[in-house]
């Protein structure tokens, strides 16, 4: 079982959750986490698809190969907007 | 001036001062800072200015684990709810070093407008934990590549009004080309690499901001 922590439009995407546990096995990637994702909420998966929503590993930005283990800080970031409109 | 350092000690000639090191290239030389050789005398960082004929220093390349972030350091980087004062962080980055004669500043605040749209108040949320990562790495990458002292690096979270501080990144240099270019280059970065993600309160609803122009 993995915890997912969403922010932003992934967060409202997934009805107001701040997280998602997901059953995923020992051995499994990123892309398999990815499938997961797609199945239960297309639209998140959509985004994940185009890129525009990208996956961390333990506060990293995380390749769809790596492995992930259990124990690890997994997120969903969508696009960045820090900063100030038009700064 | 610098001869070649071997197994951790460096000979200096006589006359030198500590801020001729400094200046030396390739410039991997700074008066006690994470991620640069400092110059270690008796194992305290070295910052007399006159250098002794025949003296011996020794030189350490200081890493995060074992040279840990003092609350000065802590402060130069901050995600937090509560406004800041200009003044304040101004006086933060200038105490840091005497040789700071340039100091650029980049202060971003809310806007009543977005893509032609009005705007009632934006809220910011952030990355716990990976938001302050990043900032951390603007800085320190700020201190390596470019000719700076120090840079200091807020982000606001939460709702903020209109009119209210956002963002605020100052750069201290020896001179103003280099603080205006770190600190151009800060918030840029910054835009791109950290998790930060803006909800903006308009008459028609609540919009989450996609991507940043």
């Amino acid at each position: 079982m993995v915890t997912v922590r969403l922010f932003g439009m992934t967060k409202m995407l997934a009805g107001n959750q701040g997280t998602l546990s997901l059953a995923l096995h020992d051995g499994k990637r990123v892309k398999d986490l990815v499938a997961i994702i797609e199945a239960a909420y297309p639209k998140i998966g959509e985004l994940l698809q185009k890129k525009k929503v990208l996956v961390s590993v333990n506060q990293d930005i995380a390749h769809e190969d790596l492995e992930v283990k259990d124990g690890d800080e997994i997120a969903l970031l969508p696009p960045f907007a820090g900063g100030s409109e038009g700064c | 001036m610098l001869k070649k350092p071997a197994g951790g000690v460096l000979a200096v000639l006589g006359g030198s001062t500590y801020q001729n090191l400094y200046d030396s290239p390739p410039r991997v030389l700074r008066p006690c800072r994470t991620g640069f050789l400092n110059i270690l005398r008796d194992g305290r960082c070295a910052t007399e200015p006159e250098v002794e004929e025949g003296q011996r220093m020794s030189l350490e390349q200081v890493t995060k684990a074992d040279h840990p972030v003092t609350d000065d350091d802590a402060m130069l980087v901050r995600v937090q709810r509560e406004d800041f004062s200009i003044d304040e962080e101004l006086r933060r980055v200038r105490r840091r070093s005497k040789r700071i004669g340039g100091i650029a500043m980049f202060l971003g605040t809310a806007r009543d407008r977005s893509k032609g749209k009005d705007v009632d108040s934006i809220t910011f949320e952030h990355y716990e934990g990976m938001a302050q990562k990043k900032l951390r790495e603007i800085r320190e990458r700020a201190l390596k590549e470019f000719d700076v002292i120090e840079m200091l690096v807020l982000h606001r979270y939460g709702e903020i009004g209109i009119g209210e501080n956002i963002v605020l990144i100052i750069a201290g240099a020896e001179h103003r080309a280099e603080a205006f270019q770190a600190c151009k280059w800060a918030i840029d970065e910054l835009k791109q690499i950290t998790p930060i993600w803006k909800l903006e309160h308009t008459p028609e609803g609540e919009v989450w901001v996609e991507e940043h122009p």
